[in-house]
């Protein structure tokens, strides 16, 4: 890696395994990932706890509540930007409830707003792509 | 997750040690249980040796706080650092259950009155 600013394309589609074990390898798989492009710790701190949000979100709300059976997890680094979607194939309904980091839920979600720099959900909250901006980061760091 | 759980003036204090987060979120529960069931009111959580905390254990920690206000009892968070402490404060849990700086301090002020 050149630096913080300027990691190397990372492009990479996952199969989650949909239990709590197989999310906990797709995460630890893709921080150990980014680990080795060398970013600064903060980030890799708000990328791991937001990908662990989502994750966790599409076990309980597409597989458990609404009878899915796939999560996957997709990442794109480049330039100054890394971006990661969490899907699953659940069902209508069952979606995280959209409540700040405060309210009495969607706290994982409140927590990925606050932490990244764009958050999109699709699929009525069956999907979310997160984007951090690695430089707005720093510029906040410093 | 590594719990452990003694007792100190009177006041259930428990340490915990690595990730606290959905994963655990069963472990953590069994042991509070197990203190509200031993008739204990004061309730201390050291958080010194968190390493990674996540939305349902901040959906744990406000749910522990209420319970144990309902029955007129307390609970009091210790030494959270680094990026835990920032994810408490994000979620402005200093807010509603009181940070303390140490297990002595949190003892003191949770001495039986």
């Amino acid at each position: 890696m050149n630096g913080p600013s300027c990691p190397p394309a990372l492009r990479c589609v996952r199969e989650v395994f949909p239990t709590e074990a197989g999310i906990r390898v797709g995460r630890s798989g893709l921080v150990e990932s980014l680990k080795r492009l060398g970013l600064p710790e903060t980030h890799l701190f708000a990328i791991e706890l937001c990908v662990h949000e989502a994750l966790v979100n599409a076990l309980v709300h597409g597989i458990w509540e609404s009878g899915g059976q796939r999560i996957s997890l997709s990442c794109e680094a480049e330039d100054t930007c890394i971006s990661i979607t969490v899907e699953d194939d659940g069902g209508a309904g069952g979606g995280p409830s959209a409540v700040g980091v405060t309210g009495s839920g969607g706290r994982g979600l409140g927590l990925i707003r606050v932490l990244m720099t764009q958050v999109t959900q699709e699929r009525a909250g069956h999907g979310i792509t997160m984007s951090l901006n690695l430089k707005e980061g720093e510029e906040h760091a410093h | 997750m590594h719990i452990k759980m003694e007792t100190l003036r009177g006041a259930a204090l428990v340490t915990l040690e690595g990730r606290f987060e959905f994963d655990t979120r069963n472990v953590f529960k069994r042991v509070i249980g197990e203190i509200v069931q031993n008739g204990h009111r004061r309730l201390i959580l050291d958080l010194q040796l968190v390493t990674f905390l996540d939305s349902a254990a901040l959906g744990l920690l406000l749910l522990t706080d209420q319970n144990f206000k309902l029955n007129k009892g307390m609970v009091g968070l210790v030494h959270p650092t680094g990026y835990v402490r920032q994810v408490l404060e994000l979620a402005n849990i200093p807010r509603v259950i009181p940070v303390f700086d140490s297990v002595h301090e949190a003892v003191g002020r949770f001495a039986p009155v």
